[in-house]
């Protein structure tokens, strides 16, 4: 019931360079699933709602885990974060924030409003890989993740 | 910064033998933190909410993590979940659900009901550790954690 390979991660990260850096690190952790990117709020709920471009059956299977910015232009990343736990039927993907942000109001209120973790991106290249590893480790070996069970 | 080592680390479990390999997994593991244990969701609970025995108490720790059995004698974790979370001064405390072997809807309600994560329980003292220590890593090195404060004066 752990996460199986198919379950895709979803990483919605408006900087190129840090998008390529968290898929880089979690693919030298050996992870093995499928990461898809949104680059903005709105692309996020579009993807999670399967509307706009992601209207067609099976262009948007649903992600076992989101790893979410909170800076984003547009939508911002905690508007985004209170709409999927709002929403019954996207709550339970377990959300972690992936932020530059150390700002304590920004955690308290992450927790708050339902995020499941909130890291802090290290800065440097080293610390950053650390965490992705252990973040990797942890919701992917140790945790059971929510399902939806098919239904056809 | 994560939990810290010197931070309450509360154990609601109802099996002493989980219990057990648990408390015996976290300091095999390395883990430092101080454990307050309850076997019931209705100690905890007092505990949370200044009642019972703890009436007197003038301030109690607040834990920085809550490791909560699914299956309590007295009461469904999930019930016990739901009451923290609609507690305005405890919902942001980390909870992670542990069970024996969860079913895939049981998983889903946790997380539905708001906890941080669902683990399946060690069975073994040797499976414990590693579990645990990854878990700890995560949970100390790895988040951000919440400060929270359960007593308002």
């Amino acid at each position: 019931m752990r996460m199986t390979p198919s379950q895709p991660i979803l990483l919605i990260e408006d900087s190129p360079e840090d998008y390529e850096t968290t898929v880089r690190s979690l693919q030298k952790a050996g992870l093995k699933n499928p990461i898809i990117r949104c680059v903005d709020g709105e692309d996020a709920l579009d993807y999670l709602h399967k509307r706009g471009g992601y209207g067609a059956a099976g262009s948007a299977p649903r992600p076992g885990i989101i790893l979410l910015d909170l800076n984003l232009p547009g939508t911002d990343g905690r508007e985004v974060l209170e709409e999927i736990k709002q929403d019954p039927s996207l709550k339970t993907i377990p959300v972690v924030v992936l932020t530059t942000s150390s700002d304590q109001r920004d955690i308290e209120q992450c927790y708050r409003v339902g995020a499941n973790s909130y890291i802090q991106k290290p800065v440097d290249l080293d610390g950053f890989v650390q965490s992705m590893a252990r973040m990797k480790d942890y919701w992917f070996e140790v945790v059971i993740l929510p399902r939806q069970e098919v239904t056809k | 910064m994560g939990v810290r080592s010197d931070q309450l680390i509360v154990v609601i479990e109802s099996g002493p033998e989980d219990l057990s390999i648990l408390v015996e997994g976290l300091q095999a593991a390395g883990v430092k933190n101080p454990v307050q244990h309850f076997g019931s969701g209705k100690g905890a609970l007092d505990y949370f909410f200044n009642r019972g025995v703890w009436s007197d108490a003038r301030s109690l720790s607040t834990p920085a993590l809550i490791f909560l059995d699914l299956h309590l004698s007295d009461m469904d974790g999930r019930q016990f979940l739901s009451l923290i979370r609609h507690t305005s001064l405890l919902k942001t405390i980390p909870i992670v659900v542990f069970s024996s072997s969860p079913t895939q809807k049981e998983a889903n309600e946790c997380y539905d009901l708001g906890a941080n994560s669902c683990v399946q329980k060690p069975d073994t003292p040797a499976e414990c550790v590693p579990i645990l220590s990854c878990l700890m890593d995560y949970w100390s090195q790895v988040i951000m954690a919440p400060q929270v404060e359960m007593s308002d004066t």
